[in-house]
C-alpha cells in the first residue's frame, strides 16, 4: 500500500497539479505539434492566462531552426516533433526538457529570472533550439531501437539455506545470504556530449552563441582550477553546486574547440553517427573511431589550450588593474586570508567544498535607503540588520569564526525566509521590503513545515510587503500580499512609499504597471505584446520617472520611462548587454554591462552622458546595488558560484570610459526610438491556426522496456510498456512477466481532473515447491524427517482505484479502494483456481515530509535534514473462500470467516544532520490492528533485500535485517531503529570503464521492537493443527513489553523485545553515465531465537509437527544468527 | 483488434504507430528477410492453428487409429510480439492459449481451455545485407501454462481435463542460416539444442498421491529447413521440413538431495519425429500480412508418454496442423 501510493505521484500535465481548468490546443506546423495551454476561466479571472503569442512565436522559432538543426545530422525527421507549452504554474521556470524516444521536449513558458545569470535573453530561442537538437542527436545517436532504449537484468538469490536442500555440502554455518544484481543496459553518452552538444549544435545553427557569461563560467573554472576533468564531465547526476553548469559549458566550449582542431570538421555530430552503428561500452570508443584519436589526449589538448587563453586574459586584466572587492561574508573567508594555515593544511577536494559553501546562488544583494538593512539570496532570502561597513568587505573588519557571542549576536539580527522567488528585494524609505513571493502565502512557519493547503493548484508569484517588527531578540518580518499582482516579477518603491511600479508577465512578454501599496488602483503602463522583457526596476528620486532595462527585439538596453508623460527614453544603444540599471546616491545610473567582452559595473551620468568604468574583475558582474555611502555591492561569477562582493567607495575604478551606444553623446545614437518600441514580430494567430487538443492525435509512441530478471530460483522474462498523451491526460501503463511466476499489471492514470486517478489490475501467479518434512518421532531435533516434495500454485488478483493530491510540496494526501482475491491450485485442480480469500480495502494515506522526500546529490546516499512522517489507514473486509477448510480458518485459536478490522500504521523518520557530513537517522514505525486477524493480515516484518519484489517489507531495510523476511508476524507493531551514518569516501569521481563512483558511506544501526499478536490462554487445543477454535474468553491480545510476542518466541524463551544490530557500506555509482547503480553490503545479527508460521527457518522444508497444541505454529525455529545482504546496482 | 491496428498504422499523426526515421528499411520480398526485423520495426502476429488426429503412434513408432469416435483436437492461439531492437537484434515473446479437446469412445466430450507455455527469445545476426545470413537465438520456454490434471484418481492418468504447459523450462540454443539463391528465393536452417530443465511437476505425483516427483523430459535436437519463393513482391509460398530427436525421459520420487543424476529412466521415450509443412502468406504492404499453412507428421515415435495429459510437447500426436493468422506491422 505505502509503495503503491507513493508510486502515484505523478506530475500531472508539467506540474504536481492537474489543471483540470486548462484548455489544450494544438499547433501543428510542418514537422511540428506544438500544444499550448490557456486559461478556460474567464479573461477578466486573476487566473485567466493565455500562451497564444509564445505559441505562435515558437512555432516559427521551430520552423525556422528545423533544417539547421537536423541538416547538422543528416537525419530529417520523419516524425514530427512534440512540443509542450507549460504556462499554468511556476517552479521550472528557464529550463526544458527533451525525450528524444518520445519525440517530445518541453518547457514553461515563462522565462523566470535565471536568464539574468545566463546573460543570454532570448529564452524562448535558446531553450527549444537547445532542446529540439537533444531531440535530433539521441535520435541519431541511438543504435538500438526507440521504443526500448534500455533492457533491464537483474537477478536475487534469497537464503543459501536451499542450496542445502538441494544436495549442496558443507556450510555447517548459519549464515543467512541475500545476494542480488541488477543492471540497466542501455545506450548512453556522457554529460559534456550530451548536453554540451545541443549548446554547441543549437551555436552551430545560429540559435546560440559563446557569449560573455559563458565565457567566465569557463574562465572562472580554469582560474580557480574548478574544471571537470575527463573522468568528471561524464556524469551529471552527482554533480552540485557550479558543476552542474559546467558539464554544459565544458562540453560546449570542448565542441567549439574541435570544430577548429579538425579545421572545421563537425566530430561532435560525427560522434552520433558513429554511436548510431552500433553500441559502445564506453563513450571514448566514439570518440576514437570519430576523430581517430583518443578521447583523453584530445581532452588534455583542449584543457591546455583553454589554460593559456584564460591565464593571459587574466594578466591582460590584471595589468589593468583588478578592481573585485571583497565577498560579503560575516566571517572572512579562507580563500581571502593569506597565509592562513588551515586553508594551507586544506585538500584541494576540501577546498572546492569549502568554497562551495551550500549553494552555487548567492546574489542580489540589496540596501535599505538608511544603509540599515540589507537583503540577498542564498538558499532563500536573508534579512540582516548591518551598516555597510559592518561587512569586512566594505568595513575590514570580519566576525572571528570563534566568537560564539558574535555569531549569535548576528543571528538575532537576521531573518531568513525560503519562499520568496529570486527577484531583487526592494526597500522603501522606511524600511518596508518587497518581495515577489506566492500566492499561496500563509504563515512562514507553516509553509517552512509545508503544513499548507493548495485547492485550486495555482501557485503564481506575487508581490509581498515585509515590514520589521522591533524585537530585540529577533529580527522578524511581518508578511502581507499585495493583491491585483498575481505574475509579479521586478518591482520598485515609489519614493512616496505609497504605490509601487512592477512588471508582470503574460504570455511571454512582460509589461509595466503601476499600483498602490495596498493592491488598489492598478494601473498598465505598456502593453508590449513583442516578447519583451523588464529587468530591474528603480524609480528616480522625484518618483517622476522609472529605470529599467529591456530586453527587445534582441537587444538589451537601459531605458527611462516617463510616468507622466508615459514615454520612454533611451539611454543606450549598444551591441553590449546593459542589465540592472539603479540609481546611486550621487543621481547617477549604475548598471552592468559586458562591454569589451567581461561583464563590469559601470555607472553613467545622464547629464554628462560621462560613462565610468567601476569595478575590474575576471568574472562577470550584475545587480549592482550602490550604498547611500557610496560602497558598491554586486554579484559575480565565481569558480565556485554566483557569489556577492563589496568595493569600498574609495576602492571603486571610478574611470572614465569610451561607451559605445550612449544615447545623447552624440547626433546619430539611438536615433530611432519609436520604431524599436513599436516593432512587432509577425506572427500568425495562433487561435486559428490551432485545432483543439485531440487525445488520440497526441499520443506518444509505443514504447517498451524488456525485462529478464531471476528470483526464486527461476527466471523471469518481459517487458513493460505505456502509453500516453503529450498533456498527461491519459496515462497507460503495463507489464508482462513470464516464467516460473507470471505476472501482469496494467495501470490506468487519469490527470484531467482536479486529483489524481489512478486504477489498475495486477495478476500474480506463482508456483513454488516446497518440502513437506514429515517428521515421524514429531521431535524436530531427531533426524527421522521424511521429506516430500510439493508443488503448488498460488494467484493473487488486486483491482484498485485511488486518487491523490498535493497539498504542499511536503504533504502528499491520497485515498482509494482496494480488493484482492487469493487463490489457490495443485495437483487435482486441473485449470480451475480454489479462491482462498478476498480482501477489500478502504484507506487514506498522507506522507508529510519536511525537506525530507526528494534527497539529491550527496543526501541520496546519506539523507540527511528532514523528515518523513506516513499515516496509512485503512478498514478492510477479509473474507475466507477456501471450500477445502470450510471457508474459515482457524488462527490465534479463533476461528475467521468473514470479518471487518480498522489497520492503522504510522512511521516516522528523522534524519538528523551532525557534523561533517555525519547523520543520526531516527525510524520508529507503529502499527495497530483493533482485532484478533488471521496471519495474512497481520504486519509483518523482517530484513528484506531492496532487489526483492512482491509484498513489501517494513519501511527501511535496516530495520529489523537481523530476523528472516517475512518472519515476524502481529496485530501490534512498534519497532524503532537509530542508524548512524558517515562518509568512508566522497567526491571519488571514480570512473572504471562505464562505471562512475562517487562515494561510500557506513552506517551502523541497531533496532528494538517487536510484533505483538492474540494468544491463547492456556493449553487448550484438541489438537495441534487447530482444527477447533479455543473458547474465545482464552483468546487475548498481546500487551506490548508487559507480555513477550507468543508467535515468535520459542517455548521457553520469550521474545518481550526483540534486537539486532548491524553495519552496512553504501556505495553510490552510477552506470553508463547517468543511470543510478547503487550498491550495499550490510550484516546484521538479531539476537534472539524465532519462531512462527511455517517454515521459519527457510530451508524450504515445512516441519509436520505444530509448535503446541494451542496455535497452527511451526514446530521450527531460526537461532540467532548473521545475516548477509549485498546488492551490485540494486539500491539499498 | 487486428483491423483496429491495422487501421491507424498508416496514419503518421497518430504517434503510437508512427514511421520514424530510426526504422530500418523493410524488405519488399519475404525471401530477402533477415533473421532480425529492421532496427524499430515492431510486429503483432494473431494466429490460430489446429491438429485434429484420430491417431497415434505405439512404441515402435507406428502409426494406429482410434476407434472413428475418437477424436483429439489440439488448438492454440498465438499472439505473437516481434521487435527489432537494434540492427541486429531481435526480441520476441510469444503466447499460446490453448483449447486440448478430446472425445472419447463412448462420445464425451473432454476438453479444457488455458494458457500456454509462453516463449520469449532473442535473435543476434551479426552481419546483415549479405545474401548468406547468419544468426544466433536463444529462445526460453516458461512453465506458464496448466500443469495440474484435474483429479488423480487412480494416478494423475485419470485426470478429467488436460494440461497446457509442462512444468518445464524449455533453453532452446540455435543456429540460424539464410541462404538468399535469387531476389526471390532462399534457403533457411534452424538447427537447435533445447535444454529441458529437469523439475518438480504437478502431473508427476507420488504412487500414495501424496507430494509431486521429478521429471527431466530429455533434452531434444532439432533441425528446420525451409525453403522460400516469392512468386510477386506481395505472395510467397514456402515449403519446410523438420526434423527433433529427443534424449530419453527420466523420473523420480521426491525427497531430499533428489537431482538429475538420481532420476530413473524411463525405457522407450527417446525417438524422433519428422514434419512436413507449406505455407503461403500474402503482404499487400509492408504493414499487413496475412497466411496460412499446414504442416503433417510424417514419421514418428512413440506418442503415448503422457499423451492422456495432453502434452502435445512431449508427445506430438500423428496428424495435419492447419494454421492462419494476420501480422500487423509498425
Amino acid at each position: 500500500m505505502v509503495s503503491l501510493l507513493a508510486s502515484l505521484a505523478l506530475a500531472g500535465n508539467g506540474f504536481d497539479y492537474n489543471h483540470s481548468d486548462v484548455r489544450w490546443h494544438t499547433l501543428e506546423t510542418e514537422h511540428f505539434f506544438i500544444y499550448w495551454p490557456e486559461s478556460k476561466k474567464d479573461p477578466s479571472h486573476p487566473h485567466y492566462f493565455t500562451t497564444a503569442f509564445t505559441a505562435a512565436t515558437l512555432a516559427k522559432i521551430a520552423e525556422e531552426s528545423y533544417g539547421p538543426i537536423t541538416d547538422q545530422f543528416d537525419y530529417d525527421l520523419k516524425e514530427k516533433t512534440h512540443v509542450m507549452l507549460y504556462d499554468q504554474d511556476i517552479g521550472w521556470e528557464g529550463n526544458g526538457f527533451a525525450v528524444a524516444e518520445l519525440d517530445q521536449t518541453g518547457f514553461p513558458g515563462m522565462w523566470g529570472s535565471l536568464f539574468r545569470q545566463r546573460g543570454r535573453m532570448e529564452f524562448l530561442e535558446d531553450v527549444f533550439v537547445h532542446e529540439f537538437a537533444h531531440i535530433v542527436s539521441l535520435k541519431a545517436y541511438l543504435p538500438w531501437s526507440e521504443d526500448s532504449t534500455g533492457l533491464e537484468l537483474g537477478g536475487l538469490v534469497e537464503d543459501e539455506e536451499w542450496l542445502k536442500r538441494w544436495g549442496a555440502k558443507g556450510g555447517a554455518s548459519n549464515i543467512n545470504a541475500d545476494i542480488g544484481a541488477s543492471i540497466i543496459l542501455s545506450a548512453h553518452t556522457p554529460f559534456w556530449w550530451a548536453e554540451g552538444g545541443a549548446e554547441y549544435w543549437s551555436h552551430q545553427a545560429g540559435y546560440n552563441f559563446w557569449g560573455t557569461s559563458r565565457d567566465a563560467y569557463l574562465r572562472m573554472s580554469f582560474l580557480e582550477d574548478r574544471v571537470l576533468d575527463n573522468d568528471e564531465w561524464t556524469t551529471r547526476a552527482d554533480k552540485e553546486g557550479f558543476d552542474g553548469e559546467r558539464g554544459y559549458n565544458q562540453g560546449y566550449a570542448f565542441g567549439l574547440w574541435l570544430r577548429d582542431h579538425y579545421e572545421g570538421r563537425d566530430v561532435y555530430s560525427e560522434m552520433a553517427r558513429v554511436s548510431g552503428e552500433r553500441w559502445h561500452w564506453t563513450w571514448d570508443k566514439v570518440v576514437e573511431e570519430a576523430t581517430g584519436d583518443d578521447a583523453q589526449e584530445l581532452y588534455d589538448l583542449w584543457y591546455a589550450d583553454r589554460k593559456a587563453h584564460y591565464e593571459k586574459m587574466e594578466a591582460e586584466v590584471e595589468a589593468r588593474g583588478l578592481v573585485t572587492g571583497r565577498e560579503m561574508w560575516l566571517t572572512q573567508p579562507l580563500w581571502e586570508k593569506p597565509g592562513d594555515e588551515d586553508w594551507a593544511e586544506m585538500t584541494k577536494p576540501q577546498r572546492d567544498e569549502e568554497m562551495d559553501g551550500e549553494t552555487a546562488y548567492i546574489e542580489m544583494p540589496s540596501y535599505s535607503p538608511d544603509g540599515k538593512y540589507a537583503a540577498w539570496f542564498d538558499r532563500g532570502l536573508y534579512i540582516r540588520q548591518i551598516r555597510p561597513e559592518e561587512w569586512g568587505a566594505i568595513g575590514g573588519k570580519y566576525v572571528d569564526p570563534e566568537d560564539a557571542k558574535a555569531a549569535k549576536a548576528w543571528s538575532r539580527r537576521t531573518a531568513g525566509i525560503d519562499w520568496p522567488s529570486y527577484w531583487k528585494a526592494k526597500w522603501s524609505r522606511d524600511n518596508r521590503i518587497l518581495v515577489t513571493g506566492s500566492e499561496d502565502l500563509t504563515s512562514p512557519a507553516l509553509m517552512e513545515l509545508g503544513l499548507t493547503a493548495n485547492l485550486d493548484g495555482k501557485n503564481w508569484n506575487q508581490l509581498v510587503i515585509g515590514e520589521i517588527v522591533d524585537d530585540e531578540n529577533q529580527l522578524r518580518l511581518k508578511w502581507h500580499k499585495v493583491p491585483n499582482t498575481l505574475r509579479a516579477e521586478e518591482s520598485a518603491w515609489h519614493p512616496d512609499g505609497q504605490r509601487i511600479a512592477f512588471s508582470r508577465y503574460d504570455d511571454g512578454t512582460t509589461d509595466l504597471y503601476l499600483i498602490g501599496a495596498d493592491g488598489t488602483g492598478l494601473e498598465r503602463l505598456t502593453n508590449f505584446g513583442d516578447g519583451t522583457q523588464i529587468q530591474g526596476l528603480e524609480f528616480s528620486e522625484d518618483g517622476t520617472k522609472i529605470l529599467t532595462s529591456l530586453f527587445k527585439n534582441y537587444q538589451q538596453d537601459v531605458f527611462l520611462f516617463d510616468l507622466e508623460k508615459r514615454t520612454w527614453e533611451r539611454l543606450t544603444d549598444s551591441a553590449a548587454d546593459e542589465v540592472d540599471p539603479t540609481f546611486g546616491p550621487d543621481g547617477k545610473v549604475w548598471f552592468a554591462s559586458d562591454l569589451g567582452g567581461i561583464s563590469n559595473i559601470y555607472s553613467l551620468d545622464l547629464a554628462t552622458h560621462e560613462a565610468r568604468k567601476q569595478t575590474e574583475i575576471l568574472g562577470h558582474a550584475y545587480g549592482p546595488e550602490v550604498t547611500p555611502e557610496g560602497h558598491l555591492f554586486y554579484t559575480a561569477t565565481t569558480g565556485h558560484g554566483f557569489r556577492i562582493f563589496g568595493v569600498r567607495d574609495d576602492e571603486l575604478k571610478n574611470e572614465v570610459v569610451e561607451y559605445p551606444g550612449i544615447c545623447g553623446a552624440d547626433a546619430t545614437s539611438c536615433f530611432d526610438l519609436d520604431g524599436f518600441m513599436l516593432h512587432k514580430p509577425v506572427l500568425a494567430d495562433a487561435h486559428s491556426v490551432s485545432k483543439p487538443y485531440n487525445v488520440l492525435k497526441a499520443q506518444m509512441p509505443f514504447n517498451i522496456w524488456p525485462v529478464v530478471r531471476t528470483t526464486d530460483k527461476n527466471v523471469e522474462i518481459g517487458a513493460s510498456a505505456y502509453l500516453g498523451d503529450y498533456a498527461e491526460e491519459h496515462y497507460l501503463e503495463a507489464q508482462v512477466t513470464a516464467g516460473k511466476d507470471t505476472y501482469v499489471y496494467l495501470g490506468y492514470y487519469n490527470d484531467m481532473f482536479w486529483p489524481h486517478l489512478n486504477m489498475g489490475y495486477a495478476r500474480y501467479q506463482y508456483k513454488g515447491t516446497y518440502g513437506y518434512g514429515n517428521d515421524l518421532d514429531g521431535v524436530p531435533e531427531t533426524d527421522d524427517v521424511s521429506v516430500v516434495d510439493i508443488k503448488f500454485e498460488q494467484a493473487s488478483d488486486d483491482l484498485w482505484l485511488y486518487s491523490s493530491y498535493y497539498l504542499s510540496d511536503y504533504l502528499f494526501v491520497s485515498a482509494g479502494i482496494d480488493y484482492s482475491r487469493y487463490s489457490f491450485r495443485d495437483t487435482g485442480d486441473g485449470n480451475r483456481w480454489a479462491p482462498y480469500l478476498d480482501s477489500v480495502g478502504l484507506g487514506a494515506y498522507i506522507e508529510w515530509s519536511p525537506h525530507g522526500s526528494s534527497y539529491a546529490g550527496d543526501d541520496w546516499i546519506n539523507p540527511r535534514g528532514g523528515r518523513r512522517v506516513i499515516v496509512d489507514y485503512q478498514y478492510r473486509i477479509s473474507n475466507l473462500l477456501d471450500p477445502e477448510i470450510g471457508g474459515s480458518v482457524i488462527d490465534d485459536g479463533q476461528r475467521f470467516d468473514r470479518y471487518g478490522y480498522n489497520r492503522v500504521m504510522v512511521a516516522w523518520t528523522e534524519y538528523i544532520p551532525l557534523f561533517e557530513r555525519h547523520t543520526l537517522q531516527l525510524d520508529f514505525e507503529g502499527g495497530y490492528i483493533d482485532r484478533n486477524v488471521i496471519g495474512w493480515d497481520e504486519f509483518i516484518a523482517g530484513g528484506r533485500h531492496p532487489y526483492h519484489w512482491g509484498n513489501g517489507t517494513v519501511g527501511n531495510n535496516t530495520q529489523f535485517s537481523g530476523y528472516e523476511g517475512y518472519s515476524l508476524y502481529g496485530e501490534t507493531m512498534m519497532i524503532a531503529n537509530a542508524s548512524y551514518r558517515f562518509p568512508v569516501a566522497r567526491e571519488l569521481d571514480l570512473k572504471i570503464g562505464p562505471t562512475y563512483t562517487d562515494a561510500m558511506y557506513l552506517q551502523f544501526f541497531g533496532t528494538a521492537g517487536n510484533l505483538w499478536s492474540y494468544r491463547v490462554e492456556g493449553d487448550t487445543h484438541l489438537e495441534g493443527y487447530s482444527v477447533v477454535p479455543d473458547d474465545s474468553s482464552s483468546v487475548r491480545r498481546e500487551i506490548p513489553f508487559k507480555d513477550y510476542a507468543a508467535k515468535n518466541s520459542i517455548p521457553g524463551k520469550p521474545n518481550y523485545v526483540l534486537t539486532d544490530v548491524g553495519a552496512e557500506l553504501r556505495v553510490r555509482q552510477f552506470i553508463w553515465n547517468d543511470f543510478d547503480w547503487d550498491s550495499f553490503l550490510r550484516v546484521s545479527y538479531g539476537f534472539r531465537p524465532t519462531a512462527g508460521y511455517g517454515d521459519v527457518n527457510s530451508d524450504l522444508i515445512q516441519s509436520s509437527v505444530a509448535r503446541d497444541a494451542a496455535t497452527e505454529l511451526s514446530a521450527e525455529y531460526e537461532r540467532p544468527t548473521f545475516r548477509v545482504y549485498a546488492g551490485l546496482g540494486t539500491g539499498w | 483488434m487486428i483491423p483496429f491496428l491495422a487501421a491507424l498504422v498508416p496514419d503518421a499523426t497518430a504517434g503510437v504507430f508512427n514511421t520514424k526515421t530510426m526504422h530500418g528499411e523493410w524488405p519488399d520480398r519475404q525471401a530477402q528477410r533477415e533473421h532480425v526485423l529492421p532496427k524499430g520495426w515492431m510486429q503483432l502476429d494473431v494466429s490460430v492453428d489446429n491438429k485434429t488426429t484420430h491417431s497415434f503412434r505405439d512404441e515402435d513408432g507406428t502409426k494406429l487409429r482410434y476407434d472413428d469416435r475418437v477424436a483429439w483436437s489440439y488448438t492454440r492461439m498465438w499472439l505473437r510480439f516481434d521487435q527489432g531492437f537494434s540492427r541486429r537484434i531481435r526480441i520476441y515473446m510469444h503466447v499460446p492459449w490453448v483449447e486440448a479437446r478430446l472425445r472419447n469412445d463412448h462420445g464425451t466430450l473432454i476438453s479444457t481451455r488455458a494458457l500456454g507455455d509462453i516463449q520469449t527469445g532473442i535473435v543476434y545476426q551479426p552481419v546483415i545485407g549479405k545474401r548468406l545470413a547468419l544468426a544466433g537465438k536463444l529462445e526460453v520456454k516458461a512453465p506458464s501454462g496448466v500443469e495440474w490434471p484435474g483429479n488423480f484418481i487412480g494416478g494423475p492418468t485419470g485426470t478429467d481435463t488436460f494440461l497446457t504447459g509442462t512444468g518445464i523450462t524449455n533453453v532452446g540454443v540455435h543456429a540460424l542460416g539464410r541462404l538468399l539463391v535469387l531476389d526471390g528465393l532462399a534457403f533457411s536452417l534452424d538447427a537447435a539444442f533445447v535444454w529441458k530443465v529437469p523439475g518438480i511437476v504437478g502431473y508427476v505425483v507420488e504412487t500414495d498421491g501424496f507430494g509431486n516427483g521429478w521429471l527431466d523430459p530429455g533434452d531434444e535436437l532439432v533441425a528446420h529447413g525451409t525453403m522460400v519463393h516469392n512468386w510477386t513482391r506481395d505472395f510467397a509460398l514456402s515449403g519446410d521440413i523438420r526434423a527433433s530427436f529427443r534424449t530419453p525421459y527420466r523420473i523420480g520420487v521426491s525427497g531430499p538431495s533428489v537431482w538429475k543424476a538420481e532420476l530413473d529412466r524411463m525405457p522407450g521415450t527417446a525417438g524422433g519425429f519428422l514434419d512436413l509443412g507449406m505455407a503461403a502468406s500474402w503482404e499487400p504492404n509492408p504493414h499487413i500480412e496475412l497466411k496460412a499453412h499446414f504442416r503433417s507428421q510424417v514419421l514418428g515415435a512413440d506418442t503415448t508418454h503422457f499423451a492422456a495429459l495432453g502434452l502435445e510437447e512431449f508427445s506430438p500426436q500423428p496428424g495435419t496442423e492447419l494454421g492462419a493468422g494476420a501480422v500487423v506491422r509498425w
